[in-house]
């Protein structure tokens, strides 16, 4: 499952980050969540990115132990092989990959088929394409 | 007789156009052309028959412009 | 504390010093945060008769508890001080992302004390509390301020800053952040001037956690679908607050030069319509599900906004129809740091004196020219702006005018004619801060709605329910532009909080929070013959429109202000009855 971001139907309101900490982490803290939205002004333009897991899978060819998995719906952490090394995080070429407080990396999994992030957007700046 | 209506806001959402002009009977009054266009009373506020407050038992006559307003909260 | 991180940080900008304290519990019980819990602040620490603009003087910035949480619409910051244009107590409110900063760095709420030897900003990344010079920034727009800090501090800090207007202590300077959203009335951010402090840059990094964080994903997802994005409250996402102007035109009550008139002939090129033609983008706070600011290209001037207040007090109050200069005026007072109300609302009083032959200041009705010059000098304090910037109830005792001094308690009026919404008119009264369209807003039931605007039946309980809910909804901290029920903020406080919250509790709340607004300013010498009206509203006729030939007649007004303070368990001087403190706990 990849995701899609239209920037201009975007209101920068994050609720797909407060959403996706709080189903994987139990706690609303965007620092925690799978994706980043980013929006704001510059000089006299608003700009809004997000950065999304779009499944290229470098993180998975990268891992030494095989921590990460690719599952159909997205990725797996198995947090016993991981060692923290942070390979994944370096390769990652959107730059969504993070390490939580303890090093482990927030990877996607796709929320098991219903994405939290695609379903809080109120205005259908992301959803869900096609699997490539 | 024919009126010309216009929808502001959310309402006219999925119509494509904001302005429609619909064939009514003779007196309709405004509830009833709602309900035909499918809009939902409780999310109608101010209307207005030629730019001049109405309600929904205002009657139309020929060439009325009925516009209707969404609910509006705060300011 | 879930929803609470149960911490406040206090600081002392005389010692240059903070501490962190606990969030006292049954406070957050009884004020729930936001609103309610700063007035509560204001009315325990702040002595009665010190001045707004003295060292004394205390700003408290509060989130509530849904704020940071993944219930929409839930990120605004209120901020609450002693007002220096009434000397009575102020809250205001700002969106963009400053109150999930400082909610998610491990704060309920900051208190700021003292003032600032030197100009300073404060600085919270998390539970690091620093005030740094803010000497380079003196004399700085707003929106050089912020971009400049956020270059130093990280895009995605949050900035909360004042401008020139601020350090000049106009009556009527703002606090702007996210460059186009604004703790706007009062002189808040006069305030913040008067305290030497320049800017607060909050970064927070940390989480707010909830009883049962699925549960109230549950609740709150629900209530996004079913509830926030239906055609109730979506206006806010198609258009904004500029449709209000053509509600306002069509119920005779959009106001224009100085409240002389209730319609405008050039409506239609500020009305919501002609502004969606110049949109770029649509902006939301953090959290939001709708999205009311629209980014807005007009002439030389970019803006979110403008809000229909602007469009009317600063566009048609003026006489101005010219979007483009509404445009600039708007974007100007952002950075300066000016409330758009006051200072169109000064500006349009000012028109009418010089027209009238009363002074001349020089100041026409439908001047552009001359009415974009305003904020500049208002800001700076040079030539009529030296006394615009004291606001229209100083000017009107200096010059004369009082019949057409647009103001309660020295608050300049909103973007409602009274004499078109007599609802409306007890609320500009009644309302703590003085003439304020937040406290309650009628004009949606009577001016855009069924009830009879032109009587007073049934509004003293209309304006009393409306109080309660908005100072309810204002404290659990939740947008204005979301029409929601008791019933369902209750559904969510209870999944967030785990523990059972009802409907009747938060109302009660409400109540609680509104009579404790009104002890605070009794102990500041208000009583009920500051609750009084402007007399234009009570005799002059408006001439056009839906409201032609009409006025709120003073005993009509007089009646319902009766019947309003006999439903408080008020006495005829409207002051709370001992009984009905009991009840409410205060």
């Amino acid at each position: 499952m990849k995701f899609s971001y239209q920037p201009e139907k975007c209101i920068g309101c994050r609720l797909c980050e407060l959403a996706c900490s709080g189903h994987k982490e139990g706690q609303f803290n965007p620092s925690l969540a799978r994706l980043q939205v980013i929006s704001g002004y510059r000089s006299d333009k608003l700009v809004n990115e997000a950065r999304l897991c779009d499944r290229c899978l470098k993180c998975v060819e990268t891992c030494p132990t095989g921590a990460i998995q690719s599952g159909e719906q997205g990725l797996a952490l198995d947090r016993d092989q991981c060692t923290n090394c942070g390979a994944c995080v370096d390769v990652c070429p959107t730059g969504v990959l993070r390490a939580d407080n303890e090093g482990f990396p927030l990877v996607c999994d796709g929320c098991q088929g219903s994405p939290r992030c695609v379903q809080w957007c109120p205005h259908g700046a992301l959803t869900t394409g096609e699997v490539h | 007789m024919r009126v010309a209506v216009e929808l502001k806001g959310p309402l006219a959402a999925g119509r494509g156009e904001k302005q429609i002009t619909l064939e009514v009977p003779p007196r309709a009054i405004v509830r009833e052309l709602l309900a035909e266009l499918g809009l939902n009373e409780k999310h109608v506020g101010l209307l207005a028959i030629n730019s001049v407050k109405a309600n929904l038992d205002s009657h139309l006559g020929e060439d009325d412009r009925l516009t209707v307003f969404p609910v509006v909260a705060g300011g | 504390m879930p929803g609470y991180q149960g911490k406040v940080l206090r600081v002392d900008l005389a010692a240059g010093a903070s501490a962190v304290e606990k969030l006292n519990p049954d406070w957050a019980d009884l004020f729930l945060g936001g609103k309610g819990l700063g007035i509560k602040y204001l009315y325990e620490e702040l002595a009665p008769g010190t001045g707004a603009l003295a060292p004394e003087n205390k700003m408290v910035l509060t989130t509530g508890p849904f704020t940071g949480t993944v219930v929409p619409c839930s990120g605004k910051l209120s901020i609450v001080t002693k007002s220096p244009a009434t000397g009575a107590i102020l809250d205001c409110s700002i969106g963009g992302t400053a109150a999930v900063e400082l909610k998610r760095a491990g704060y309920d709420a900051v208190i700021i004390e003292g003032r600032a030897a030197e100009p300073v900003y404060l600085l919270i990344e998390d539970s690091g509390v620093e005030l740094r010079s803010a000497g380079e920034y003196r004399g700085l727009g707003c929106h050089a301020t912020e971009n400049k800090l956020k270059a130093v501090h990280g895009a995605e800090c949050s900035v909360l800053t004042i401008g020139p207007a601020g350090e000049n202590m106009v009556s009527f300077a703002c606090i702007s952040s996210e460059l186009y959203r604004q703790a706007g009335r009062g002189g808040v951010g006069a305030v913040m001037g008067s305290k030497n402090l320049k800017a607060v840059v909050v970064k927070g990094t940390g989480g707010v956690f909830a009883a049962d964080a699925a549960k109230l994903m549950d609740v709150a997802h629900d209530a996004l679908k079913n509830d926030l994005l239906t055609d109730t409250n979506l206006w806010a996402f198609t258009d904004g607050t500029p449709m209000i102007v053509e509600l306002s035109q069509t119920a005779g009550i959009l106001p224009a030069n100085n409240f002389q008139q209730g319609t405008f002939d050039e409506f239609a090129g500020i009305k919501s319509e002609a502004l969606i033609a110049l949109r770029t983008a649509k902006k939301g706070c953090t959290s939001c599900g709708l999205g009311c600011g629209n980014f807005v290209r007009a002439g030389r001037s970019a803006v979110e906004g403008p809000e229909y207040e602007t469009l009317a007090i600063a566009g048609s109050n003026c006489g101005i129809g010219s979007l483009d200069a509404i445009v600039e005026f708007n974007r100007l007072c952002d950075d300066l740091g000016l409330d758009t109300i006051s200072a169109g609302g000064v500006t349009a009083f000012v028109m009418e004196l010089t027209e009238k032959g009363v002074h001349d200041f020089g100041l026409r009705f439908g001047d552009v020219e001359k009415y974009l010059q305003v904020p500049g000098l208002i800001a700076a304090g040079e030539g009529i702006g030296k006394e615009l910037a004291l606001g229209v109830r100083a000017l009107s005792g200096i010059y004369g005018g009082q019949d057409c001094a647009m103001q309660v308690k020295g608050l300049e009026f909103p973007g409602y004619d009274p004499r078109g919404s007599w609802g409306m008119g007890l609320a500009y009264a009644t309302a703590p801060r003085g003439a304020c369209h937040m406290s309650a807003w009628p004009a949606a039931d009577e001016a855009y709605g069924e009830l009879d605007p032109f009587t007073t039946e049934g509004k003293a309980a209309l304006v009393r329910d409306l109080q309660h809910y908005n100072a309810a909804k204002f404290s659990l901290v939740l947008c204005d532009f979301w029409a929601l029920s008791f019933d369902v903020m209750a559904g969510m406080l209870t999944a967030l909080l785990g523990r059972e919250v009802t409907a009747g509790e938060l109302e009660l709340a409400g109540e609680r929070i509104f009579n404790l607004a009104r002890l605070f300013n009794i102990r500041e010498g208000f009583s009920g013959q500051d609750d009084t009206l402007p007399p234009r509203i009570y005799s002059h006729p408006l001439p056009s429109g839906a409201t032609a030939g009409k006025t709120m007649p003073e005993a009509d007004f007089k009646n319902m202000l009766g019947e309003y303070y006999s439903l408080r368990g008020w006495d005829e001087s409207g002051r709370p009855r001992p009984d009905k403190l009991i009840a409410l706990g205060l």
